[in-house]
């Protein structure tokens, strides 16, 4: 419905906007990372994702985290860690006990 | 009954989520009225089951209300059906306002009388026909929003907008029967005891307020002259009086405040056996229509020493295990739930002054204040003459309800301002639709509040725990029941609503909604957790020795049981008596009672009970209630 009444409305001209923002914040944005690691953390604590898969997950994202600061700031960017890495925007953490799985939906 | 001897086809409903009409009536209810074998007339009687009731409501017009919400909102049918299968919190409310005008409409009965749930879920039923306009608002902004689209697009909106006039006109037809004297009678029942007082006169407040006439208040359970000199007999008369006095002079101003009628004040004695089935009931009929007399100023009197009943049984104990996080009292209203969970409450924060004890109401009908002869709010206060790390608080859920609505009106206007941009898609219409759900003060309001405050005040979510131990009074049974229902109820929704924000993840982004969300999953699955685990969390019954919070306690300890949550032990309150033929009767039942109680317990698994002397009047201020709870006795394992 989403969809379609985007389409209907704002025309096709919107969506493909989305879609190029979406592609561009992607390469050079962290703030999209970001948003992959709590939806990551998101789809964990639906059970959509095992945990193994989650940890796989993170470090990718975590590793691509590290690799945009070093672009910007040069090789002295502190090493990243799930320990110390707290996502300030949208105020999600995780600091070990968080991986909390044993209460599964249903 | 009295109804039904007039020759009027009467209906009884119980919309208490924890009904005792069966018990009273001394027949098994269920949720489909059943006749009562009366000696004249017609009479039936049923308890609503809201899970049931509201599941025949939504049968039928859930297609249409998925609908309106398919057109109206970005969610595809999955994501509706999803929503649409959960089910609703404050069920109870939804169910008895449909169910009473259902059988309203029905014209099968002359007369329906309705035995409502204690006082503070009583007042959120009769505000329901506003939150049920509320609802048939957000409906209709849905609505609103289809037309815009069909009309922009030169197509016929379709019109089946019939469910959101059905449910504005229901809210409508509730309320007005409500306010309506010849149709509506009120009556309140209450107790001849100061904090049962209290309540009635602000249930009366509220009545008056709300321009819902009152015609009668019944106080139940007077003591009857004793048959022989006896000095525990005269004080509790004496103290009831003082009671009574004050009920009918707060009547009496609220009336002349209003220019209103004085409700009949009547009253029922109280009976050696409570009055159960039909024959017992019909005898306390004439009671109810006579007006009792009442002393004119009981300012004069002076004040009375206080005393309490000597029990012969048991050993002094210290029952309440200090590391708990979480100590909840629940039980039948009346029975002295308030009162226990103060006198724990002080003796707690006393013995482990390192630790930062919080007593917390979560009953929408407050009577922390009261207990401890201090006033409270929402704001946390130290309790005078109380220990210094002991706090109280009286939880204010419309309150916090609506901080969390701007907490989320927040999260939720910065993911429209994400997809808006760019675009010169309106979203207005889209907006509307969300803030009025937002603005809507859900069914089950207290216990989605009580949760999330909860959750805070313990640090079970991110933030750090402000308090070590949290006593919790508890609503009476029904509702203390859906509060332990309801994390499990809000995590459901949270999680459904983080699987749509994932799924349109690529167009809408998740942002501050989605973590939201997934911190309150979080935070529920945790608390979930540690309501389950017996070294964190005790449940405490509340009882007294009589035929219907009898009954109501076993069923609410099997409840418990099958929840997980572990009940160290059964407080019998109200124990002993005075000296006379009548009280030493009462003694009697009260040791058979008691010693068959504490004798079944070990086998059939019921935990143990505690006896909690009766005091005349019942005990109130710190001091008073530190030296009551001294005076309980355990029975030895």
């Amino acid at each position: 419905m989403f969809i379609l009444d985007s389409l209907l409305i704002g025309g096709l001209r919107f969506v493909l906007d989305k879609l190029a923002t979406a592609v561009d914040t992607e390469l050079n944005d962290d703030s999209a990372l970001r948003e992959q690691l709590l939806a990551a953390q998101m789809r964990l604590e639906l059970g959509d994702v095992s945990q193994q898969e989650f940890d796989a997950l993170e470090a990718d994202i975590l590793a691509r985290l590290k690799e945009i600061r070093q672009r910007r700031q040069g090789d002295d960017a502190a090493a990243l860690s799930p320990e110390d890495y707290r996502i300030t925007g949208i105020d999600a953490s995780f600091e070990g006990d968080e991986h909390d799985t044993s209460t599964g939906r249903r | 009954m009295a109804e039904a001897r007039r020759g009027r086809r009467t209906l009884v409903v119980s919309t208490d989520p924890a009904p005792s009409l069966g018990d009273a009536l001394g027949i098994p209810l269920g949720n489909a009225p059943r006749r009562i074998p009366v000696p004249r007339g017609d009479l039936r009687a049923v308890e609503i089951d809201a899970r049931q009731a509201f599941a025949r409501w939504f049968r039928t017009r859930r297609p249409v209300l998925e609908t309106i919400t398919l057109r109206g909102t970005w969610l595809d049918r999955t994501d509706v059906e999803t929503l649409f299968d959960l089910s609703p919190p404050g069920l109870d409310e939804i169910a008895a306002l449909l169910e009473v005008l259902r059988y309203c409409r029905a014209g099968r009965y002359d007369a329906i009388v309705i035995d409502t749930a204690p006082t503070g879920h009583t007042l959120r039923l009769l505000a329901m026909p506003e939150t049920m306009a509320g609802i048939a608002r957000a409906f209709a902004a849905m609505h609103a929003r289809h037309r815009m689209v069909a009309e922009a697009l030169r197509g016929v909106p379709l019109d089946d907008d019939g469910v959101i006039r059905e449910l504005e006109r229901d809210a409508r037809a509730f309320r007005d029967l409500l306010r309506d004297p010849v149709r509506t009678h009120v009556s309140l029942v209450s107790l001849p005891e100061p904090l049962a007082v209290e309540e009635t006169l602000d249930f009366a407040r509220y009545l008056h307020g709300a321009g819902i006439p009152l015609a009668r208040v019944i106080v139940n359970r007077l003591t009857a002259p004793p048959p022989d000199p006896c000095g525990w007999c005269t004080a509790k008369r004496r103290a009831e009086r003082r009671a009574v006095s004050r009920l009918a002079a707060g009547l009496r101003a609220l009336a002349a405040h209003s220019g209103g009628a004085v409700p009949l004040v009547a009253g029922v004695s109280e009976r050696e056996r409570e009055p159960a089935g039909v024959a017992a009931l019909a005898g306390l009929a004439p009671a109810l229509e006579r007006a009792l007399p009442v002393r004119a100023s009981p300012a004069r009197e002076a004040p009375q020493r206080g005393r309490t009943a000597r029990l012969r049984r048991g050993v002094p104990c210290t029952p309440f295990d200090a590391s708990l996080k979480l100590l909840m009292f629940g039980g039948k209203g009346g029975v002295g739930k308030t009162t226990c969970a103060a006198a724990a409450a002080l003796e707690l924060a006393r013995a482990e002054p390192d630790r930062r004890v919080l007593l917390v109401s979560v009953d929408p009908a407050h009577s922390l204040s009261d207990a401890l002869r201090t006033r409270l709010s929402d704001a946390p206060r130290s309790v005078p003459g109380g220990p210094r790390n002991l706090e109280a608080r009286e939880l204010d859920a419309p309150r916090a309800f609506a901080a969390l609505g701007r907490e989320y009106a927040h999260a939720v206007d910065a993911l429209f301002d994400r997809i808006g941009r760019g675009s010169s898609f309106d979203l207005s219409q889209d907006r509307r639709v969300f803030q009025d759900l937002l603005n809507l003060a859900p069914p089950g309001l207290d216990e989605i509040a009580a949760v999330l405050r909860v959750i805070d005040l313990l640090g079970v979510g991110e933030t750090a725990p402000r308090y070590d131990t949290l006593i919790v009074d508890t609503a009476p049974t029904g509702h203390a029941l859906r509060l332990l229902e309801t994390p499990a109820t809000i995590q459901l929704w949270a999680r459904a609503l983080m699987a749509i924000v994932l799924k349109y993840q690529p167009v809408a982004g998740i942002g501050e909604l989605g973590a939201a969300l997934l911190r309150l999953s979080r935070s529920l699955s945790r608390l979930r957790k540690m309501l389950v685990n017996p070294g964190e969390t005790h449940f405490v019954i509340v009882t007294r020795l009589a035929a219907l919070p009898r009954a109501e306690t076993r069923r609410l300890h099997l409840r418990l049981r099958r929840l997980g949550v572990a009940v160290p032990f059964v407080i019998v309150n109200a124990m002993g008596a005075g000296v006379c033929r009548r009280c030493r009767r009462t003694l009697r039942a009260q040791e058979r009672e008691s010693a068959s109680l504490a004798v079944r317990r070990g086998a059939a698994g019921r935990p143990p009970l505690i006896a909690a002397p009766a005091t005349v009047p019942p005990p109130a201020g710190v001091d008073t209630l530190v030296r009551w709870r001294r005076a309980w006795r355990c029975f030895e394992r």
